[in-house]
């Protein structure tokens, strides 16, 4: 029973701590920034057709004429790269927006009603969650067959679930808490309690799981690619970049499969990073 | 007069970064062998200042200065694991949940055994872990020295640190709020365990309470903090009968109790200063009776009757008011 | 007398705890008169928090009936109560936790008034603002950023706004400081005299209940076993329970000695309620009869106590059954 003076420590005279952006949300800004700088960039005034051939000029080296040299058809790898950074991006938000959408709208829904709906959906869960995220994505897209809509949705199917379990975690606990009553015996209709009192105090798990699922999910559109069952060539993506270049590293053009690895490994760092600074931002307050 | 037990000057408490003390120039005095109430509100600093003298201060917040003299040691400067077996043995402590001072690990009767061997007396620590769990009235003890605190209620836990501090004997036994939160029936039971308590080691208690009631019954002398600093500080009757200090007489005027009623009608809208004062007075930001002089320089405890100590400069002009215009639930106009 | 304004009728609430049943209330009957404030003692697992929830119909009790206004909600669905959530609200114990901590003053008290329609709700908002003593500079705020016992006032100002006609008040001044409990309380009786509000004042704290109510219930595991006017259950305390109770309080006056009456074993558990007067098992004055269920004594005018030590009054005038 919580009775005045009953905090175990007065709060009052902890000094208030600004908060700043940490470093890494800087960091993690900063490369999500160049990323989209490129992307940009090659949309507007590419240096090259990204898919133009020239027999005459396969795999240049990194020199002045192209930066990050030409692969195995004479394509400029920094044009490609940048095409791949609007493409891989698009996916990854549409793979977050989707399972983000729909996995805390299921989650509270679970977590808020309980009883039988929530043993359905935790059931559901399970059976997914049974399986490693990257291999039911693969099951997924080889069912469907590998188009740009195919792959978002098997990499969303395979990344809900960790929506819908945090969410539905986070609801379970808030819903007994005084406020959730009090909203209740205002005369709130349920819909607006979830909605507006509930989620708006859960939703940062959930948030940092979403700037960690943008990196994971460009791992995995890449992953999907370069094995064949993603994107196909010749579009500009990362993984068909990389998987293409593949084999020109044992002759040591490492140039055509580094430049667009090397974009993946940043994509996902920044994302990791962003995340981090979600929690740390949020972390609860008093 | 036996001389005090502990003797706390200046104490001055800050946290880092923030240039206002939490605790500003503390000055406690608490007499050998009796009961000394520390009351005052929430923020006050009355928990700050147990902990201050524990050592045990949160992360980030530092003793800036004065000390704190318990048999001629200053508490404020033992090195660490002096002051670790200072705790154990010369000071007590319960804290108002008692389950958490508990390790949650061990049965009860087997931390009160390692509290009786660290107290040195017995030969056979289980056994006399079984005679203070009775002493201390709880019921089956047998059963009940093999459970472990989740097992417990929480008057059963605050009972349990009773039998250690029978066992350890300290000089002074520190207990902040130890009744908070516990049923009116259990608090009596608990005090009057702690009267015993007192009563047969002849300890000093140093009671951190929000509850006048319970500091009237108990203490002898009581210290009011508000705002980080003690505003007065007398014996018992003193302060409940004839308070100097402003914010005291708010305090009594406004108390709301059992015994008797109280005219709802004559308490003024709580004006509560929002911003703390500057380098003046502390309650100057509530105190009906401001003036410019209480703004510019602090103002210190300090003695108006040999044993009564008050940090007012209008003291001596107060005095003569009722306790209600002195506390400012009623204006002077109307009491005239 | 006319009609109460809200009736309890042999309320029990039964749930599952770790597989064993708690029983929270065991048949509790009360009203409520329209202007009234009826006080609810009781210590720690005597029901009081429960009752309150389940006037609110926060909780579905599990047998008795539940009537405001002499319509009987006890088993209305969530869409039916909402209307009725106009005229009934709660106020919570710690507004810490009672308050959306994401969420500013402004919407907290805005939220009640839209949500029932409230005509003007921002003439309203400011006027509930006034009523309730805080200014305006706090509407931009969020529970954390205010003191305790604004923040009280705000989770008062939140029930009050639609205008409610009962508001159940659960130990509304536990969770502030002292200096400010004797001016919250002056608060709450100025609200209920301008707004003609009804209070079921909730609280283990038998000195904040003898300066606002009329009349006083005092509850122990899950039944009410006292009653009567304020100053007649102080003043001649009839059930042993309410003078133990009664005794156990320490009286912020070092020149007054009080004499604690004893009360024997434990707390007792919801879980095992004992057969007859539910206090018996730590009652020092019980006998044999206890162990039978006990009816309620008339002790005074309104006042009425289910003990046997209320039938003979220590005066040795009698008591009649009621």
């Amino acid at each position: 029973m919580a009775v005045q003076g009953a905090r175990p420590l007065p709060i009052v005279g902890v000094p208030s701590r600004r908060r700043r952006l940490g470093v890494s949300a800087l960091v993690g800004l900063g490369i999500l920034a160049v990323l989209i700088v490129l992307w940009a960039w090659g949309a507007l005034a590419p240096p090259r057709d990204p898919l133009a051939t020239d027999p005459a000029s396969q795999l240049l080296p990194p020199g002045p004429g192209h930066l990050m040299g030409t692969d195995t058809y004479g394509r400029d790898v920094l044009s490609r790269v940048m095409a791949g950074a609007g493409l891989d991006l698009a996916i990854a938000a549409s793979v977050t927006g989707v399972s983000f959408v729909v996995g805390v709208l299921v989650g509270a829904l679970a977590g808020y009603h309980g009883g039988w709906i929530d043993d359905v959906v935790l059931r559901v869960v399970d059976v997914i969650l049974s399986f490693p995220a990257f291999v039911l994505a693969l099951a997924i897209t080889a069912v469907l067959g590998n188009s740009v809509r195919n792959v978002v949705i098997a990499i969303a199917v395979a990344y809900t679930p960790y929506f819908v379990r945090l969410t539905r975690g986070e609801i379970l606990s808030a819903r007994r808490a005084d406020y959730a009553d009090n909203a209740r015996a205002i005369g709130n209709p349920s819909w607006r309690i979830v909605l507006l009192h509930l989620l708006p105090n859960c939703i940062v798990p959930a948030l940092v799981q979403a700037s960690l699922t943008m990196g994971w999910s460009i791992l995995d559109a890449s992953g999907l690619s370069f094995l064949g069952l993603g994107i196909k060539p010749p579009t500009p993506e990362w993984g068909v970049e990389v998987g293409e270049g593949a084999s020109n590293i044992v002759s040591g053009e490492w140039w055509t499969s580094v430049f667009p690895g090397l974009a993946i490994t940043l994509a996902v760092l920044s994302f990791n990073l962003l995340g981090e600074a979600i929690q740390a931002r949020f972390r609860p307050r008093r | 007069m036996t001389p005090p037990l502990l003797v706390v000057e200046d104490l001055t408490v800050a946290f880092e970064g923030d240039p206002r003390p939490v605790l500003d120039h503390v000055g406690l005095t608490v007499p050998d062998q009796a009961w000394m109430g520390l009351v005052g509100e929430s923020g006050s600093g009355k928990t700050m200042t147990a902990l201050a003298l524990l050592g045990l201060l949160p992360p980030g917040a530092r003793v800036v200065g004065g000390r704190a003299l318990l048999e001629g040691r200053d508490l404020l400067r033992l090195p660490p694991d002096e002051l670790r077996r200072v705790r154990g043995s010369r000071i007590g402590m319960i804290f108002q949940s008692p389950r958490s001072a508990l390790n949650p690990l061990m049965t009860v009767g087997a931390q009160i055994a390692r509290a009786v061997r660290r107290g040195g007396y017995e030969r056979k620590p289980e056994r006399a872990a079984l005679d203070l769990l009775r002493k201390v009235r709880i019921p089956d003890p047998e059963a009940r020295a093999q459970a472990y605190p989740h097992q417990l209620s929480g008057g059963m836990c605050q009972r349990v640190l009773i039998a250690m501090m029978l066992a350890v004997r300290p000089r002074l036994l520190i207990a902040d709020e130890p009744t908070t939160g516990l049923d009116v029936t259990v608090q009596a039971e608990i005090l009057e365990l702690m009267q015993g308590l007192q009563r047969e080691t002849g300890m000093a208690i140093l009671l951190v309470s929000h509850d006048l009631g319970v500091i009237a019954e108990n203490c002898q002398r009581v210290a009011v903090m508000y705002g980080g600093g003690v505003v007065e500080d007398a014996p018992t009757d003193e302060l409940f009968h004839h308070p100097r200090h402003p914010y005291t007489a708010h305090l009594m005027a406004t108390l709301v109790r059992a015994d008797r009623p109280v005219d709802l009608a004559s308490v003024l809208p709580g004006a509560r200063a929002e911003e703390p004062p500057g380098a003046g007075c502390r309650y100057a930001g509530r105190c009906p009776h401001v003036e410019a002089a209480c703004l510019s320089r602090p103002v210190r405890l300090e003695p108006v009757a040999p044993d009564h100590g008050v940090a007012c400069r209008r003291h001596a002009e107060l005095a003569p008011l009722s306790l209600e215009v002195k506390a400012g639930t009623r204006g002077r106009e109307e009491a005239s | 007398m006319t009609a109460p304004l809200l009736e309890v009728a042999d309320l029990t609430c039964e749930f599952r705890d770790r597989g064993r049943t708690v029983h929270a209330l065991n048949g509790v009957s009360l009203t409520v008169g329209a202007g009234e404030t009826v006080g609810l003692v009781g210590e720690s697992g005597c029901g009081k928090s429960t009752l309150a929830r389940s006037i609110v119909r926060l909780l579905v009790p599990t047998s008795g009936r539940l009537l405001f206004d002499g319509q009987d909600y006890t088993r209305w669905g969530e869409r039916r109560l909402r209307r009725l959530r106009k005229d009934v609200q709660i106020v919570f114990q710690d507004p810490m936790t009672a308050l959306n901590p994401s969420w500013t003053v402004r919407r907290l008290l805005l939220e009640p008034l839209v949500l029932h329609r409230v005509g003007e709700p921002e003439r309203r908002l400011s006027q509930v603002l006034d009523e309730v003593e805080l200014p305006a500079s706090v509407l931009g705020r969020r529970p954390g950023q205010l003191s305790g016992g604004q923040r009280q006032r705000v989770a008062i100002a939140r029930a009050i706004a639609a205008r409610p006609r009962f508001v159940v008040l659960d130990e509304p001044t536990a969770s502030v400081d002292m200096s400010i409990r004797a001016s919250l309380l002056r608060l709450l009786r100025k609200l209920q005299r301008e707004e003609g509000l009804t209070y079921l004042f909730i609280s283990h704290d038998l000195s904040t209940v003898r300066h606002i109510c009329d009349r006083l219930l005092v509850m122990y595991l899950g039944r009410v076993v006292e009653e009567g006017r304020t100053e007649s259950v102080f003043d001649r305390p009839a059930h042993v329970y309410t003078r133990v109770l009664l005794s156990a309080i320490p009286v912020p006056d070092p020149a007054v000695r009080r004499r604690r009456l004893p009360i024997l074993g434990e707390p007792p558990s919801p879980t095992a309620i004992p057969t007859g007067c539910p206090f018996r098992p730590r009652c020092q004055m019980a006998a044999g009869e206890c162990e039978r269920p006990q009816p309620f004594y008339e002790v005074g005018p309104g006042h009425r106590a289910a003990c046997r030590l209320a039938r003979v009054e220590p005066s040795g005038e009698a008591g009649t059954p009621a």
